[in-house]
Order: C-alpha cells, then sequence, then structure tokens
C-alpha cells in the first residue's frame, strides 16, 4: 500500500495549524465550559433574588391574609419572561396565590418543596421561604425556563465558534506565509540535490543571504557542492585518464600482438615448408623444423598476451555451440603428440564411448586441453607417461577430463599459486632461470576461459616428483551435438575440376611478404595463382575472366573483410574458400561459414595446413 | 431574605402557624361556604388579635418606648374580652426582641401610657380618647369609624366579609412609630399618598 506523500510545506502548514487549532479548541471548551457555568449560577442568581424581592413583598399579604395583593406581586413577575409559573403557598402548604392568575393546581407541585434552587434540564424551580423576621409565613414558588439561557448560551457559542473560525483562518494565511519561509529554501536544495544528482552537473549552487540556521544549511552545502566539484572533477580527470590509459595499453597490445605475428607468417611457411621437402637433407630440414617450432610457440605466446588482455577487459566472446569435446580433445592430443613421442613419453587416451557434449567455444576448449597437456608433456621427464581420461557423469551433469602425469609434480605451497597470472611453480624459478619457459599464462587463460564454460580446473598432486593430476570439470549438456561441421561439397565441383585440369586459386593478402612466400609455394604445388593485396584488386583479378577455383583470402584487408568478398565471388561462380585470420581479429567461424569459407585458419599457418585444407577442397588431388 | 431549614423552625412560629391557620379558618367559613374544608370556627376576635400580634412584626417601636431592656412589651386592651383571650393565648412564651409580651386588661386611660399597643374595642370608645397619647410611642389599634381621625393609628374595618385595616399614617409618624411598607402595602392609609 502506498502512503500518500505529504510535503514539507503541506507538513509545516499542519503542523503550526494543528497546534493553533488545538489551542483554539482547548480555549474555546474552557471558555464554553466555565460560561455555562456561570449562566447557570447567574440565572440560579437572578432568580433567587428575584425570589428575595417576590417573597419579601409577599409577607404582609400571606400574614394578614391579602389574597389580591399576593396575586398582584406575582403579577408583577410580567416583567421577567423566563418566569413562567410562580406560586405562593400558606404556612399549612396550600395553593395561596398563582402566577399566571388562575393557574390550574395541577401544574403546581401540590406542596412546597425544599427550600432552594433546583436546576433542571429545561426549567430552574426554586423554593424560597416567605418570612417576617423569624416567622415563616409561607412558601415562594419559581419556576424559570431556561430556553433563553440556553438561546444566549448558543448564541455565545456561535460567537466563539466565528472567532474560532477567523483564528484559523488567519492562523492558516500566516503559516502558509511562514512556512514559505522555512520550506522554501528547503525545497530548493532539494531540488538541486535532484538536478545534480540527475545531471551530474556539480556547478549549481543555491545561493542564499538567509541569516538563520536555513542559511547556513545552504552555504554548507554550496561549500560541499564546491568540494564536491573539485574532488569530482579531479576524479573524472583521473578517470578518463586511466581509462585513456587502459585504451591505448589495449590498443597497443593489440596492434603490437598483429605486428609481431605478421613477420612471423612467411617464416612459418617456409620453415614448415623447407623441414618437410625431402629433397633436403636431414639435418638441414631437422634446423627448419627447429624454427617452425620456435616460430609457434612465439606465435603462441604473443596469442596468450592477447587473451590475458582480452580477459582483464571482459572482452573475451565464446562462440558458444553443442559441441563434442573429445574432438577438441582429440586435436589437442595430435598438436602435443609429436613433442611427446620426442620425450618417448606414453601419451594414452581413454575416451568416453557415450560421445558427450557440452555447450562450448570449440576452439576455446580446445585452448584448454592444449594448455593442460602441453604443460604436462613440459614437465614430464623423458620416457614418462601421461594418461588421458574422459568419464561423463550424467547423474551430476558433469563431464571430468582427467590429465594425469608421473612427472615432477607440485608441492603444496605450488599448487594454490599456478593458476594465477604470471606465476609459474617454485620448480620453474629453480636456479633463477625459467628453466622451462613460458609466461605462466597458459594455465591462468585455461581456467578462465573454464570458468566462461561454468567449469573449473583442479590440479592435484601428492608432491614433489610425484607426478600431477589436473581435473577440467564441464558441465554436460543435456542436448546432442550438432551435426558436424562438415560443409556440402558441391556437385559441380568435380566437372569444373575436370574441363580445367590446373587449379587456380585467387590469393588476397595485404602482407607482401606473405603474399609472395604462399604465391610461390602454392605454385610450387601445381596451382595457377593470382595474387591480390586488396579488395579491389581481388574485383578486377575476378572480373578478368578467368577461371577461379579457390579463394585464400586474409580477412582483415585495407579496403574492406574477406568475408565481403567471398560472399561477393561466390555469388557469381562456384567458389571454395580458405579464411585467413589474424589472431587479434574477431574470428567468428559462424560468420566465416556463413561468408562460404570452407576451412578457416589462424595466422600464422603452416605450409601443411593449407595442403590440408586444400586436401579437403580437391580430394582428388591437385593435378 | 434567606432560606431556612424548617427544621430549626422554632416553637413560636409553629404557634404563629397554628393561630393563623385558625384565622384563616374562619375568613373561610365567612366567606359564604363555597369552600368547604374542615376547618375549627374562627371568631372575628380571634382575626383581629392574630393581626394585633402580627402588627408588631411591621412596626418599629423606638427605643424610648421601653424603659428598659427587660421591660415587657405590653398589649393593653379596653373592653372585648375575646381579644384579650385571644392575645393572651397567642403570646404565649414569645418575645419581641429581648421583651416579654405582655397583655393587659386596660379600665383606665391611665394605664395606657405604659404600653406598646393599645387596642380599643366599640364599647370602650368612651374609655379612651386616641388624641390623649398623642406623641407616645404606643401603637394605637381601634374599631370605631372616626377612631383614626381622632388620632388613632391603625383601625380594623370589613370589607367583603375580609377583615382589613387602615393606616392613618400622620400619627404613627407624630408618635415616632415607623411603620413597614409592606403592612402599608395590605392596608388602606390615611391620608392617602
Amino acid at each position: 500500500m502506498r502512503v500518500p506523500r505529504l510535503t514539507l510545506k503541506h507538513k509545516l502548514i499542519g503542523l503550526i495549524l494543528l497546534s493553533s487549532i488545538a489551542a483554539l479548541l482547548l480555549t474555546y471548551a474552557a471558555l464554553l465550559t466555565y460560561e455555562f457555568y456561570s449562566f447557570r449560577r447567574d440565572n440560579a442568581r437572578n432568580v433567587t433574588a428575584l425570589a428575595g424581592i417576590i417573597a419579601s413583598n409577599s409577607t404582609a399579604a400571606l400574614i394578614f391574609d391579602d389574597k389580591r395583593l399576593a396575586q398582584d406581586n406575582l403579577a408583577a413577575l410580567r416583567s421577567e419572561p423566563d418566569i413562567t409559573v410562580a406560586a405562593l403557598y400558606d404556612q399549612r402548604g396550600n395553593v395561596y396565590a398563582t402566577y399566571p392568575t388562575g393557574l390550574a393546581l395541577s401544574t403546581l407541585p401540590p406542596s412546597p418543596g425544599r427550600d432552594g434552587v433546583e436546576m433542571g434540564r429545561s426549567r430552574l424551580t426554586l423554593f424560597a421561604p416567605v418570612t417576617q423576621g423569624q416567622r415563616r409565613a409561607g412558601t415562594l414558588y419559581l419556576a424559570s425556563d431556561l430556553g433563553e439561557m440556553y438561546g444566549r448560551f448558543e448564541i455565545y457559542g456561535l460567537v466563539l465558534l466565528a472567532v474560532l473560525a477567523g483564528s484559523m483562518s488567519v492562523s492558516f494565511f500566516i503559516s502558509n506565509f511562514f512556512q514559505r519561509r522555512i520550506s522554501e529554501p528547503i525545497l530548493v536544495l532539494a531540488e538541486m540535490a535532484r538536478l545534480i544528482s540527475e545531471r551530474r552537473n556539480y556547478s549549481i549552487r543555491a545561493h542564499t543571504s538567509r541569516n538563520d540556521e536555513l542559511g547556513d544549511l545552504t552555504r554548507a552545502f554550496d561549500a560541499m557542492l564546491d568540494q564536491i566539484q573539485a574532488s569530482h572533477s579531479e576524479v573524472e580527470h583521473a578517470r578518463d585518464e586511466a581509462l585513456a590509459a587502459s585504451r591505448a595499453k589495449d590498443d597497443f597490445l593489440a596492434a603490437l600482438s598483429h605486428e609481431l605475428r605478421t613477420p612471423l607468417n612467411p617464416v612459418l611457411l617456409l620453415a614448415s615448408d623447407a623441414s618437410a621437402r625431402t629433397d633436403l637433407p636431414e639435418t638441414i630440414r631437422a634446423d627448419f623444423d627447429l624454427i617452425r617450432k620456435n616460430v609457434e610457440l612465439e606465435a603462441r605466446l604473443i596469442d596468450d598476451l592477447l587473451d590475458l588482455t582480452r580477459i582483464t577487459r571482459g572482452k573475451l566472446a565464446l562462440d558458444q555451440r553443442l559441441i563434442d569435446p573429445q574432438i577438441a580433445l582429440q586435436d589437442a592430443i595430435a598438436t602435443v603428440r609429436a613433442d611427446a613421442e620426442a620425450k618417448r613419453i606414453n601419451l594414452s587416451f581413454n575416451p568416453d564411448s557415450s560421445r558427450p557434449t557440452v555447450r562450448g567455444d570449440p576452439i576455446r576448449l580446445q585452448q584448454i586441453f592444449w594448455n593442460i597437456l602441453k604443460n604436462a608433456v613440459k614437465f614430464t621427464p623423458e620416457s614418462g607417461s601421461i594418461a588421458v581420461v574422459v568419464r561423463s557423469d550424467r547423474t551430476d551433469g558433469r563431464l571430468l577430463i582427467t590429465v594425469a602425469d608421473n612427472g615432477i609434480g607440485l608441492t603444496a605451497e605450488e599448487l594454490p599459486r599456478i593458476f594465477r597470472i604470471f606465476s609459474q611453480g617454485m620448480h620453474a624459478d629453480d636456479g633463477g632461470l625459467h628453466r622451462f619457459g613460458g609466461l605462466g599464462l597458459g594455465l591462468a587463460i585455461s581456467r578462465t576461459l573454464a570458468e566462461l564454460h561454468s567449469g573449473t580446473i583442479r590440479a592435484t598432486s601428492r608432491g614433489r616428483d610425484q607426478g600431477a593430476t589436473f581435473v577440467i570439470d564441464l558441465p554436460l549438456a543435456t542436448e546432442p551435438s550438432e551435426a558436424s561441421l562438415s560443409p556440402a561439397q558441391p556437385a559441380a565441383e568435380s566437372s569444373a575440376a575436370a574441363a580445367d585440369s590446373t587449379r587456380c586459386i585467387l590469393l588476397v593478402e595485404d602482407h607482401a611478404p606473405t603474399r609472395t612466400i604462399l604465391s610461390h609455394m602454392l605454385k610450387g604445388r601445381g596451382y595457377r595463382v593470382l595474387t591480390a593485396s586488396s579488395l579491389a584488386e581481388a574485383r578486377a583479378c575476378a572480373d578478368s575472366g578467368q577461371k577461379l577455383d579457390v579463394l585464400i583470402s586474409d580477412i582483415g584487408l585495407p579496403d574492406g573483410s574477406g568475408y565481403e568478398l567471398m560472399a561477393e565471388l561466390s555469388a557469381r561462380r562456384p567458389l571454395r574458400g580458405i579464411a585467413l585470420t589474424g589472431y587479434g581479429m574477431d574470428h567468428d567461424l559462424a560468420e566465416s561459414r556463413r561468408a562460404g569459407f570452407t576451412t578457416h585458419l589462424t595466422k600464422p599457418v603452416r605450409i601443411q595446413m593449407i595442403d590440408e585444407a586444400l586436401a579437403d577442397i580437391f580430394p582428388e588431388g591437385t593435378a | 431574605m434567606t432560606a431556612r431549614p424548617r427544621s430549626i423552625q422554632p416553637r413560636g412560629a409553629r404557634r404563629f402557624a397554628l393561630a393563623l391557620r385558625a384565622g384563616l379558618g374562619a375568613l373561610l367559613a365567612l366567606a359564604g361556604g363555597s369552600t368547604v374544608r374542615a376547618a375549627p370556627t374562627v371568631t372575628e376576635a380571634q382575626v383581629r388579635a392574630a393581626f394585633i400580634f402580627h402588627f408588631t412584626q411591621f412596626v418599629d417601636w423606638p427605643p424610648k418606648a421601653f424603659a428598659e431592656p427587660g421591660a415587657p412589651f405590653v398589649i393593653g386592651v379596653f373592653g372585648d374580652k375575646p381579644i384579650d383571650e385571644a392575645l393572651t393565648a397567642l403570646i404565649r412564651g414569645e418575645r419581641f426582641g429581648t421583651h416579654p409580651f405582655e397583655v393587659r386588661r386596660l379600665r383606665r386611660a391611665a394605664e395606657a401610657s405604659s404600653c406598646q399597643i393599645v387596642y380599643v374595642s366599640n364599647e370602650a370608645e368612651n374609655l379612651f380618647r386616641p388624641a390623649w397619647l398623642r406623641g407616645y410611642p404606643v401603637l394605637l389599634v381601634g374599631e370605631t369609624e372616626d377612631f383614626l381621625r381622632s388620632g388613632g393609628m391603625i383601625e380594623f374595618f370589613t370589607d367583603h366579609n375580609e377583615e382589613r385595616f387602615r393606616i392613618n399614617l400622620n400619627a404613627a409618624h407624630a408618635s415616632s412609630l415607623d411603620i413597614s411598607a409592606k403592612l402599608l402595602r395590605v392596608a388602606q392609609v390615611l391620608p392617602s399618598p
């Protein structure tokens, strides 16, 4: 229930009015009470005095038995309209004379009552002794109608009431006037406070020249506002600076990451190509492979750094959908298998056969798994073992992915710290050297990613050299997984391939070294390659009337996005596409598919990844 | 005039009441039987005796009227034995201020000067002339027709069967007697104002 809001003004008026009305009413009641009793007393006195005179005048008439005189005496009461009935009783208590003359005896008391006044509701009656000296000659009876007294009393009350009403109206005007003196400055302050909080404009001031407490209040309010304004502008300034600095830092990091990765592209392409070339000597290929690994590690570190800035800015967006996490897990295992085999680590995988599904971002889940696995490989000595076990608990609705190794393990002190940013286990600092490398971001990022998936990552270890177990705990999805990502194969493709055995690839990439090397490599693989560095150039190539089979395009281009280009070109001819995105870009697989890309690769890319993507597009081979 | 509780009404008042009742009873009887009331027969003498006795309440005597504070208030009666008796019955135990009442049967005029009231009945008209006591503080009450003219102060007469009286104010003043206005109102006053 809503209590009606009483304004300050009404409260003040009400207060003043109530107190004055209460005072007036009390006065009114006291006056009326006093007057009522004084009226009655006066009336009784008057009637008594009158009775005294009549009785005194009637003594001789009674004593000397002069009925006429007695009648005349009573008849004098004509001048007293209040007196309605009068009678004289003789010594024996018999009615001797009446007023008005000839009044029926039945209307009179049959015998004199006790001397004195009796105040009734509507009339006053009185018995007065008629005496001469010490002798009683009879009794006088008078009845006075109180109607007139009440009438006068009523008039008196009405006059008082009128005075009361007048006082109340005067009081109302006075209170109305004075409440303004009190409430107006308060209302001004209230309105000001409202405006300030609404508009956040701290430059408003009330200003007053009053000398009372309200003036003090207003001045204090203004002074307070001065301080607030000063500190507010300071705070605002500081906040703006901090925000600008933070934005600048983020922008810088994004740009830095992009700039750091871009030169890696040609290096990785070259190294990955060279390390796989059978025409090179084994030692050279091994060197190139080392370069490739380090470039990939470098790219990974840059990715982690960028993820970190996104996590701290709360800008990490997940592309969540129903997926089979074991696919991402298998991909991650495949990624680290080479490293594990190099250390002769026995990496076993025990999948859950019930094909559990979770709601999540496949790339991010793969990132989690990869981080944990990479960690396990890193901290497991040669000939160790790593066991990956997936178990779904449908009663709890949880999916548990356990990665257990028999490596160097974790001490009780290290356990709580390993998921913190920039914090590695103590063993990593042993000897003051980052023996195991890395920034220590992987686990922190993984835990945050798991939490974004409503999951957790727990680490347990019985201590140093006792091995470590990481459990990734994710909520199971109740719905089955979506259809796998394999796009429908266009049927027209093979006939197009049959028409011209030389596959034509349009390569759009604004980074010249990457474009040159990739173009060179693709040509070396027997493809015809057209290159463009922008959307405009790509359109020109497409319009030149040449046959196009595949578009390999960077997404971030100087004059538009690769998505636009793919959508535009595939609308005119059957065209397959491979998207290359810088990691700093918002790579949205869904958008990529919508635009018509078959494969989505994140730079820097190994040439083998492009080979695989092309092999998917052209299953019958390049030539 | 103040109200007075009846319970402390003195004995005298009750006796007076009895006497008055007797007088009124007589008047009612004389009125001619229009009112039927069981009342003892009251004689004219008894009514006049009561009136005379009541005059003492409406007349002020000068202090010189009494020889001493304890001297009796004497009501002298010339002739008319019934009044004498009725008065004697009335005054029993009564006092006029400090003065006890006394009723005397007068036979000689000389005795009259020591009275405060002198009643002269018709048959005693020759025994006493009011003029004789001119200047004396003696209330002279009579019933002869020229009693007032001859210097009397109060004269009884009968009007429509009612016992009434006239007052000669000049004579009273001449004798230093102060007659209450109340008494004047129930009387015929000579000279008429």
